[in-house]
């Protein structure tokens, strides 16, 4: 968790959550279409179909929302019932938006030390990772299915108790993503830091799920 | 929900519907931390904590709320800005 300490936005992060973040910032990436950090450089863009785009960079084919509910979250429409104003509005912003937010990834994944340990962040780099957890949280949630009144560390026993260690270690991600969110933006604006309760014990150390 | 700012203009018969101006809307979500839509409405608007908290709030509360005003152009530049911070959000004409 996070807290400012003389300018720098500190923080500490066990082995094992270093390794969910990692892990967690690669499988961002690869749903984002980019390469996994570690895999060289980025993949050359595939060539244009469109004999317009590759004069000008846009494309000229309409632009609908992506098909993964997920997906359409990070990329939501711009306009509620027009379908072709977002269609348009899309088509001029989403490869910066999906750029940005890889790069963010990215950020995080490279400021993750792989063994765990101290993490020192300016603001500017605070705020990348707040918002490349958010996207995080954004993906996790809609593929646990989180609702206003979900309470994913419930969430992530009842997954453990029925079998689904996968959906277990999300709905925990997801729980511990929103803690360190909570630490960043407190830190961020000077607020009196949240009480994040068992997450400060390092429940990833303490066994799969902690002891609670 | 909180009026938000610049107040709605009224619809008058003969405006043309190109005058109106336009709105920038969040919606709510389940997942977006209170304090996180707080500190992004001041990051992208500079709204004071305050009218950001309670703009926050309007979207907590009443499921949306209008947060910025302007052109079209205007809008569609908030609406990519809050998309770039993980909120919903969508530009409609305000009526």
């Amino acid at each position: 968790m996070f807290r400012r300490n003389n300018g720098a936005i500190v923080g500490s992060l066990s082995e094992a959550e270093a390794e969910l973040l990692r892990h967690a910032a690669e499988q961002m990436l690869l749903l984002l279409g980019a390469t996994a950090p570690g895999d060289g450089e980025p993949a050359a863009p595939p060539a244009a179909a469109d004999p317009l785009e590759e004069l000008t960079g846009l494309g000229t084919l309409p632009s609908g929302p992506p098909s993964d509910p997920a997906l359409r979250r990070l990329f939501p429409d711009g306009y509620r019932d027009d379908a072709t104003a977002a269609g348009e509005l899309r088509r001029f912003t989403e490869d910066d938006l999906r750029a940005g937010k890889v790069e963010r990834l990215r950020r995080l994944y490279a400021a993750v030390p792989a063994g765990g340990g101290e993490v020192r962040l300016d603001d500017a780099a605070a705020d990348a990772w707040l918002r490349a957890l958010t996207d995080l949280r954004l993906v996790l949630g809609v593929r646990l299915d989180i609702d206003a009144d979900t309470d994913p560390y419930e969430l992530a026993h009842e997954a453990l108790a029925g079998g689904d260690e996968a959906m277990a270690t999300s709905a925990l991600l997801y729980h511990y993503a929103g803690a360190l969110s909570q630490t960043l933006v407190d830190a961020l604006t000077g607020a009196e830091p949240f009480d994040v309760g068992p997450f400060d014990a390092g429940p990833f150390d303490a066994g799969p799920f902690g002891t609670r | 929900m909180s009026a938000p700012s610049p107040a709605p203009v009224e619809e008058t018969s003969d405006a043309p519907v190109a005058d109106l101006p336009w709105v920038t809307v969040v919606w709510d979500d389940p997942v977006n931390l209170m304090s996180y839509v707080t500190y992004v409405f001041q990051k992208v608007f500079g709204y004071t904590r305050e009218k950001a908290t309670e703009l926050m709030l309007a979207v907590h509360h009443e499921g949306r709320a209008a947060v910025s005003a302007g052109t079209r152009e205007q809008m569609e530049m908030d609406v990519a800005k809050l998309h770039e911070h993980g909120l919903w959000a969508t530009l409609q004409q305000d009526r």
